[in-house]
């Protein structure tokens, strides 16, 4: 009988911490280059019941590095800020020029972001703006980005260009394009064209056809 | 009926036994070749280091034993902080597995491997076969001689560790397949993450390979199931190197028959 | 217990009614014939065929035309029953008295005569329970211990099927029987057996399961190693195979040695039905083992541990339908199936159409009125039902699937992946290391032997079985 309590506390002791979190996850992210740092604005998606529809909230977030800014928004959801299911990253045009090496190294060595993130580079409008807009048949803007980018990939119209792939390019210095994205006349956002980055660092833009 | 041990469970434990090393494998353009030569170098030497004199064997064994079960802790301590998973609780864990996998006997440990591999080995080239779409054959380039002789002999003296499960084995045939299917593995997961991630600089190259493998949209991110898999081959290496340690064997064990 | 008894027949009479005084089923009966001769006839009400005492033994002794006859002249020429004897050995006497049958004592001779008078009713022979088949046999072995016994000599047409009887219990004398095949079994697997049952002394033994519990192997295992049926044709299938089996008095449980894994996942039907149709319904068996044991521990490591896994929607779903429940995921699943076991147990032990419905009234009714009053969450329910109605496919392995799904939920909520798969590894490592009668547990899965390989995973077509034996060794002569 000892013996079995012992292995019963064994068993239950572990699992003492055991509690259920419920995190946002975030579907996209928008990063700039500020000032002082970097500036972030992240989408989450809510659902509070099964039969209610998924809304997308944002957060903002500042930090004078990469890893600062991350734990700003960390720090403002309560160490919930849960970035595992984010498909797609904003570059703006201020952190584009100023480089996205340090950016994709970072993201490569978080372990909770996927190393089949897509990045894509704000054109015409701020990242944060692009990233809020209504978008077509979904209601959370971040993942009818993702479907977009995507779907234009498998077609063949944009290189497959997930984050692993960015990251390799760049450790090698070589030659980058990265989809652009812009804001519509009807007031989505849409892609087209290519941001050119050389030494990890905007370098000028080509259109589709070029 | 008689405890046999099987050659095929032999092949079994010497393959798990070496492909602990599966976590840690740094990552350039030769790896995967500098793994196949190192593995086909150690499988050559392993049956005249089993004929050494009992007494410098059991010693070296022993000596072995004691740096792998800390290696094996330290490392997978490391990478279990830096995945997030808590290490202290995790490591306990793993102890306490290993001692109870050694604590049956080696004959229950061989035969255990043996589904244990199965499972193991098909998951690894499930992981690795649904990555192959992505794979750019650009990455692949001739090696340099210089580094690719010093990885390759390097990698020979790793793969040497397998020693001591062919010593627990009293044999050496079976124990150098083993190694041969584990450092074949090996090679293949190198060869993936190569194929995949290019000379890009990773702290954990092959779970990181290991995170593109994905089933359509519902399975994604499946590292964690080949971090675990490779976590229990280290509790495999751990175990025999508990099982050595137990039996101060040699002696004991060696006489254990191979039908 | 142990009478001395004497020439005297009143001092005999007075002795056996003192030694039952207070049982008002005991009966005596004195006789005395017409030329003199003197006899008591002592039986228990209820338990003989009174029809055969009256014309086969009360009869013969009241028209006796001898004042005197030994025990011997009485059992040979007066009783005209076919199974009667002298039986000195009072325990043995005491034995087959208090079993039903009769026995008469004569005026100068000390030897009680037995008389084979056994008329108890017993429950007809039915399909049993728990062992149901579409098609093939379907009969079942019942309380009576040679009824039994015929329904393995019926099929085992075969002068080599061997029956050797012992007693067991101090209290409750139950005889048990071991069955083998002579020249399939192997000797020492038949020796083992007999050495456990010698070394037995129990006080009673009223099931099979008295005895099953204290010669198996590893008896804090919650795998079976020792085989139990109710079916006379899996029993001699058993049988065949080179097993023994062990038949206790008042048990329709027939024990059979020894017991392997590969056991546990085969049906009786299996053997009646399609190749084809049988080797699916295995595949879905050794599916379902997987399923019951990982699927609540899958889920709460995904929860708790490896969110990254699940899809975003899914993710959200589980979020959402969490959200608002008063309990975290891991008190919601051991909760959950606690009271999947609770309400299991309750279907067993309620009679028939009413335990029926009461599982389905507690499965649907609570689960949906919990779910809907938010005090657990859907998935978690889904999950244990999932979880529930897997295990109910392997009866076999019923205990040991309810004691590791909770083992593994605990090591997945711990450590998520990581816990799990130590876990099941152990598992493994356990059953590597079990053995049922000097057998490897695992034989024919792991320690894969050439010729046995017919019936492991799969079920070979009837026509290429070359040999219906999976364990013995001996050729068959």
């Amino acid at each position: 009988m000892k013996r079995i309590t012992a292995w019963m506390l064994l068993c239950i002791l572990p699992l003492s911490g055991c509690s259920a979190e419920s995190p946002l996850p975030v579907s996209a992210a928008a990063l700039s280059r500020t000032a002082e740092g970097y500036a972030m604005t992240a989408e989450l998606i809510r659902q509070d019941s099964l039969d209610g529809d998924a809304a997308p909230v944002y957060l903002t977030a500042e930090g004078e590095s990469l890893s600062a800014l991350f734990e700003d928004a960390d720090r403002k959801l309560g160490g919930h800020f849960y970035f595992s299911h984010a498909e797609t990253v904003l570059i703006d045009l201020t952190l584009a020029q100023d480089g996205i090496t340090e950016l994709a190294a970072y993201l490569a060595a978080r372990t909770d972001a996927r190393l089949t993130l897509r990045l894509v580079v704000a054109r015409g409008a701020p990242a944060e703006a692009l990233l809020q807009l209504d978008a077509l048949g979904e209601s959370i803007p971040g993942v009818a980005l993702y479907e977009l980018l995507q779907g234009l990939a498998r077609r063949g119209d944009l290189p497959d260009l997930p984050l692993y792939k960015v990251h390799n390019a760049l450790q090698q210095e070589e030659r980058l394009l990265l989809p652009c994205l812009y804001q519509t006349e009807d007031g989505h956002a849409a892609a087209e064209g290519f941001a050119v980055f050389e030494q990890g660092k905007l370098a000028g833009f080509l259109s589709q056809e070029e | 009926m008689d405890k046999h041990i099987f050659s095929r469970w032999q092949i079994s434990l010497c393959a798990l036994f070496v492909l602990a090393d599966g976590l840690f494998l740094p990552l350039d353009s030769a790896s995967w070749l500098s793994l196949l030569c190192g593995t086909a170098a150690a499988a050559m030497l392993l049956p005249p280091l089993l004929r050494l004199p009992r007494p410098l064997l059991n010693a070296a064994c022993t000596l072995l034993a004691l740096i792998l079960i800390l290696h094996s802790i330290r490392r997978l301590f490391l990478f279990w902080q830096y995945e997030g998973t808590p290490a202290a609780l995790a490591t306990a864990l793993l102890l306490l597995t290993a001692w109870l996998l050694s604590w049956r006997g080696a004959d229950c440990l061989f035969m255990w491997s043996l589904p244990v591999m199965t499972a193991a080995g098909a998951l690894l080239l499930l992981s690795a076969a649904v990555t192959v779409p992505d794979w750019s054959l650009r990455y692949l380039v001739l090696p340099s001689p210089a580094p690719f002789l010093r990885d390759s002999a390097r990698a020979a003296l790793g793969f040497l560790s397998v020693l001591l499960p062919a010593h627990l084995a009293g044999n050496a045939k079976a124990p150098a397949k083993g190694l041969l299917l584990g450092g074949g593995l090996l090679a293949l997961l190198s060869l993936r993450a190569l194929l995949l991630l290019g000379g890009a600089s990773y702290a954990y190259p092959m779970y990181a390979a290991a995170s593109l493998a994905a089933v359509g949209d519902l399975l994604k991110r499946c590292e964690i199931v080949f971090a675990a898999v490779l976590a229990l081959c280290e509790c495999t290496r751990i175990a025999v190197c508990f099982s050595f340690l137990r039996s101060r064997t040699a002696f004991k064990a060696a006489p254990a028959k191979v039908p | 217990m142990s009478i001395e008894f004497t020439n005297s027949l009143d001092q005999n009479i007075a002795v056996l009614q003192a030694q039952f005084a207070g049982d008002n089923t005991f009966v005596t009966r004195e006789t005395r014939s017409p030329a003199g001769l003197r006899c008591a006839v002592f039986f228990f009400d209820g338990m003989v065929n009174a029809l055969a005492i009256n014309q086969s033994i009360i009869r013969p002794l009241m028209g006796a035309a001898y004042a005197k006859l030994s025990a011997d002249a009485l059992a040979q020429s007066v009783i005209e029953i076919n199974d009667s004897r002298v039986e000195p050995d009072s325990e043995r006497m005491f034995a087959s008295f208090l079993y039903g049958d009769t026995v008469i004592l004569t005026e100068g001779d000390s030897r009680p005569v037995v008389v084979n008078t056994k008329g108890f009713s017993t429950r007809s022979t039915s399909e049993p329970e728990g062992e149901k088949v579409l098609r093939g046999p379907r009969e079942g072995f019942t309380e009576l211990f040679m009824s039994n016994l015929s329904m393995l000599r019926r099929r085992l047409n075969d002068p080599r099927l061997k029956f050797t009887f012992s007693r067991l219990g101090t209290r409750t004398n139950t005889v048990v029987c071991l069955c083998y095949l002579d020249g399939v079994a192997d000797q020492a697997l038949v020796q083992t057996v007999q050495n456990r049952l010698a070394r037995l002394n129990p006080d009673s033994v009223l099931d099979s399961n008295y005895i099953a519990e204290r010669i198996r192997d590893n008896r804090r295992s919650p795998f079976p190693t020792l085989g139990a049926t109710e079916r006379p044709d899996v029993a001699a299938a058993r049988l065949l195979e080179g097993r023994v089996a062990l038949v206790v008095d008042g048990s329709p449980v027939v024990l059979t040695a020894p017991c392997i894994l590969q056991e546990c996942f085969q049906s009786n039907d299996d053997y009646y039905i399609s190749v084809e149709q049988a080797g699916l319904s295995r595949l879905l068996r050794y599916a379902a083992f997987l399923l019951t044991l990982t699927v609540p521990a899958l889920y709460l490591a995904c929860v708790l541990h490896h969110q990254e896994l699940l899809p975003t929607r899914l993710l959200l779903a589980l979020s959402a339908a969490q959200r608002g429940t008063p309990l975290p995921p891991v008190s919601e699943i051991f909760l959950l199936l606690i009271v999947f076991e609770l309400l299991k147990e309750a279907g067993t032990r309620t009679p028939g159409v009413i335990g029926q419905t009461m599982s389905i009234v507690g499965g649907l009714v609570l689960g949906q009125a919990a779910v809907q009053a938010r005090f657990i969450s859907a998935p978690a329910v889904i999950i244990v039902a999932v979880a529930g109605v897997t295990g109910l496919a392997l009866p076999k392995l019923q205990s040991a699937t309810t004691v590791l799904r909770f083992a593994l939920a605990a090591a997945a909520a711990a450590l998520g992946l990581y816990g799990m798969v130590f876990g099941l590894s152990l598992i493994l490592l356990h059953l590597c290391a079990l053995d049922s009668c000097q057998t490897p547990y695992l034989l024919n899965l792991l320690p894969r032997v050439r010729t046995h390989n017919e019936d492991s995973y799969l079920r070979a077509p009837w026509f290429r079985m070359r040999r219906n034996r999976f364990l013995a060794r001996k050729e068959d002569p």
